[in-house]
C-alpha cells in the first residue's frame, strides 16, 4: 500500500530530485498534493518549478498549491547564491502549462487532513516549515491526522550551512520549526549530519546523466549547477545531496541509521537563531520527539535515486 | 459608512464593546472573529453568539479563529471575568451557530472585498490577524486601519509586571502586526486604567435601568468589578475593551495621542511580551503606531450609559 503523503517543498535543485523520485514511485507514494513554500527562492518560482517537475514526470494528476509567500515571523531569506535565480538553473524545462491550484496551500493541508482518518498522512517536507506550522496553528485538530513528518532539516554535528550554526530550512522560519517540533507528532529529521555523507561524486552524477532519459539528463544538469557552490565551499569530491533523503528514507529506512532524541530549535538568540539543539547523548529528560538520522549507505542511496529517476520519461 | 471586523476573545467587556459597535449607526460590522484569550475558546464563541442574539443581530457572523497563540502556550483569565466570561451567569446556549469559515479567512476575504475600507478592531491577542497577514500578505494595503486595545505606555502590566495581556498571550503575533505596515492605533492599558473606569455606583445605576442591555451589563460585569477592586484598588472597573471601541467610533473623545515607534520584547526572562515606546527618539525608526494617551472619561461613561439605555 502506498503511503498517503503531502509534499511541502521549495524546489530548488535537490528538492526537485526528491519530488521526481516521489513522482516516479507510485507504489510507495500516493501524493495528495504538493504545497510550495517560499525558501530557496521566492514562492513565484517554487510553485512554477513544482509544476515544471510534474510535467517532466508526466504526473500532472498531482495538484500543486502555493502556500505562504513568507515565513511566519521574519523576512524571507533565500539562497539564490546556491540555487541560481530561478531555482532550477542547470535545466531547460519549459514554462509549465498545468495550472496552479487556486486553494491556498495551508487550506489544502487542513481540508485534506480533515477528510482522512487519524494517523493516515505522512508529511514529506523539503523546505522551511511555514505552511505546516500555519496549518497546525490555524487548525490544531489536524495534528492527529498526521502519522509522521519526515523532513530534511536541521544539523547538529555538522552545524550550519546558512549561518555558522543553522541549517537553511530551519533558519528561514525558526518559529515554524519550533511549532512543528513541539507538536507531538512523530518526526524523522534528515539533517546535514547525514546529507554531508551523501556526496554527489562525478561518477554518481555521470551515472544519472547516462540513464538515457530526459529526467536523468535534467537531474544531472540541475545537480551539476547547484553543486558548484558546495564544491567551492567544502572542497569535497561531491556536494551533499539533501532533498532525496526524504523519499529514500521512506522507501528504504534500513539504509539509514539514527536515534530517538529530543530536538529543540533556538528562536531567541540573534547569534544562533535557527540552531537545532539535539540532545544526542540524552543529557536531559526532554521528550524524545525526533528520530534523528546521522548515518546512511551512500551507495544504496545513489542507486535508489538512479533507479527511480530512470523510470521517468 | 465604516466597515468593521471585531476580533475578540469574548468575555464580559468584549461583549459590551461588540454591542457598542453594533449600535453605532454609521458602522457596519462584517463579522466577529474569535481569538484565543480570556476564557475557554468554545465558550468565547458561544458568548459572541449569545450577545448577538440578545441584541437581535444574528445576521452578523461569528468566525471561530485560532485556539492557541503562535507559541502555543498561554493562560486564560477566568479569575477576571468568571469561568464563562460572564460572571458565571451560565446563560442558556445560543441557538445560532458559528460560521464554518475560519476567522483568518474571514479577515482575508473582508480585506479583499472591501479594499481600502476594512477597519479591524482588535480586542484580543493578535493571532488571527497575524496569521491573515502571513497567509496573504497582499492584503496589507487593503486594510484601512487596525485599532488595537493592548500594550502599555510605560510597562505597567496586568498579567506580568510589565506585560499587558493581549500582547503577552501572543507577542510574536503582536510583533507581526506592529511591523506589517498597516495603519495601527493602539489604546494601551494605562490609558484604559486612567480613562475607562466606571464606578460601582454607575454599574448599579445601569442595572436599575431595566433595559435588556443594562441588565446584561450589570449581570455579566459582576466578577470584573470585584476582581478589579481587589487587584487595582479602585472603586469600579476598567473597561478596556469598551475604550478599545470608543476610540475608533468616537474619535472626538480622544484628548491626547501621538505617533510613535513601538516594538515588543519576544525574549527575556522577565520581559517577554513587554512593549517599548520610543519616548525620546533613541530607536531611529519612523513611527509605526498612533498611541492613545488619554480620552475624555466623562464622555466615555456617557457612551456606556447611552448604550445601556438603548432599548
Amino acid at each position: 500500500m502506498p503511503r498517503k503523503v503531502i509534499i511541502i517543498t521549495d524546489p530548488g535543485q535537490d528538492q526537485a530530485v526528491a519530488i521526481l523520485m516521489a513522482l516516479a514511485a507510485p507504489e510507495h507514494f500516493e501524493i495528495l498534493g504538493i504545497v510550495t513554500s517560499a525558501g530557496n527562492i521566492s514562492l513565484d518560482f517554487t510553485q512554477k518549478n513544482a509544476r515544471k517537475l510534474i510535467e517532466l514526470a508526466g504526473r500532472t494528476d498531482v495538484p500543486v498549491f502555493a502556500g505562504c509567500p513568507r515565513p511566519i515571523h521574519r523576512k524571507l531569506v533565500t539562497a539564490e547564491h546556491v540555487h541560481g535565480p530561478t531555482g532550477l538553473d542547470g535545466s531547460d524545462l519549459p514554462e509549465p502549462i498545468v495550472p496552479l491550484q487556486e486553494e491556498h496551500g495551508v487550506d489544502f493541508i487542513i481540508r485534506t487532513l480533515r477528510q482522512l482518518p487519524a494517523g493516515s498522512v505522512t508529511i514529506f517536507s523539503e523546505s522551511p516549515l511555514t505552511n505546516l506550522a500555519m496549518a497546525l496553528i490555524k487548525a490544531p485538530d489536524i495534528a492527529e491526522k498526521i502519522s509522521e513528518i519526515v523532513m530534511m532539516a536541521g544539523a547538529y554535528f555538522e552545524v550550519g550551512n546558512i549561518t555558522p550554526s543553522a541549517e537553511f530550512n530551519i533558519y528561514v522560519d525558526p518559529k515554524a520549526a519550533d511549532i512543528v517540533l513541539r507538536s507531538g507528532i512523530p518526526m524523522v529529521m534528515l539533517p546535514l549530519d547525514v546529507t554531508h555523507k551523501l556526496l554527489s561524486t562525478p561518477e554518481r552524477l555521470d551515472r544519472i546523466a547516462k540513464l538515457g532519459n530526459r529526467a536523468g539528463r535534467t537531474v544531472a544538469g540541475l545537480l551539476s549547477f547547484s553543486e558548484g557552490f558546495d564544491l567551492n565551499k567544502y572542497g569535497w569530491e561531491g556536494a551533499p545531496l539533501h532533498g532525496p533523503t526524504v523519499p529514500a528514507y521512506m522507501i528504504r529506512p534500513e539504509i539509514f541509521g539514527g536515534r530517538q532524541v529530543n530536538v529543540t530549535v533556538e528562536i531567541g538568540s540573534e547569534l544562533t537563531l535557527g540552531m537545532t539543539v539535539v540532545d544526542y547523548w540524552q543529557i536531559t529528560d526532554r521528550v524524545r520527539n525526533v528520530f534523528y538520522v546521522t548515518e546512511a549507505d551512500s551507495d544504496a542511496y545513489y542507486q535508489l535515486i538512479a533507479e527511480l529517476i530512470g523510470r521517468l520519461p | 459608512m465604516r466597515h468593521f471586523i471585531i476580533d475578540t476573545d469574548v468575555a464580559a467587556d468584549d461583549a459590551l464593546a461588540i454591542i457598542m459597535v453594533l449600535q453605532h449607526k454609521d458602522s457596519t460590522v462584517h463579522g466577529i472573529t474569535v481569538n484565543c484569550g480570556n476564557i475557554d475558546f468554545d465558550q468565547q464563541v458561544r458568548n459572541a453568539l449569545y450577545t448577538l442574539e440578545l441584541v437581535g443581530r444574528t445576521d452578523v457572523s461569528v468566525y471561530p479563529g485560532c485556539r492557541m497563540p503562535l507559541q502555543r502556550r498561554f493562560r486564560s483569565v477566568p479569575e477576571v471575568f468568571g469561568s464563562d466570561g460572564f460572571s458565571d451567569a451560565h446563560f442558556p446556549p445560543p441557538q445560532a451557530k458559528p460560521s464554518d469559515m475560519h476567522a483568518v479567512d474571514a479577515i482575508i476575504e473582508a480585506a479583499r472585498t472591501m479594499p481600502g475600507e476594512l477597519e479591524i478592531i482588535a480586542l484580543a491577542p493578535l493571532t488571527n490577524i497575524a496569521l491573515a497577514l502571513t497567509k496573504a500578505p497582499e492584503i496589507v494595503p487593503f486594510i484601512k486601519s487596525i485599532w488595537f486595545m493592548g500594550a502599555t505606555l510605560h510597562a505597567v502590566g496586568n498579567i506580568t509586571m510589565g506585560a499587558e495581556y493581549n500582547v503577552w498571550v501572543d507577542p510574536e503575533a503582536a510583533d507581526i502586526v506592529m511591523r506589517a505596515g498597516v495603519p495601527l492605533t493602539i489604546t494601551p492599558w494605562e490609558t484604559a486604567k486612567q480613562d475607562a473606569i466606571c464606578s460601582h455606583a454607575e454599574r448599579e445605576e445601569i442595572g436599575r435601568m431595566g433595559t435588556p442591555v443594562g441588565s446584561f451589563f450589570h449581570r455579566i460585569t459582576e466578577t470584573l468589578y470585584s476582581y478589579t477592586q481587589g487587584t487595582e484598588g479602585i472603586d469600579g472597573a476598567i473597561h478596556s475593551d469598551i475604550i478599545g471601541v470608543t476610540v475608533p467610533l468616537f474619535p472626538d473623545e480622544i484628548l491626547d495621542q501621538a505617533d510613535m515607534y513601538m516594538c515588543v520584547e519576544l525574549g527575556g526572562e522577565h520581559s517577554r511580551g513587554i512593549t517599548l515606546l520610543d519616548w525620546v527618539g533613541l530607536a531611529g525608526h519612523e513611527p509605526n503606531v498612533t498611541v492613545i494617551k488619554s480620552i475624555d472619561n466623562r464622555a466615555f461613561r456617557r457612551h456606556i450609559h447611552d448604550m445601556c439605555a438603548t432599548s
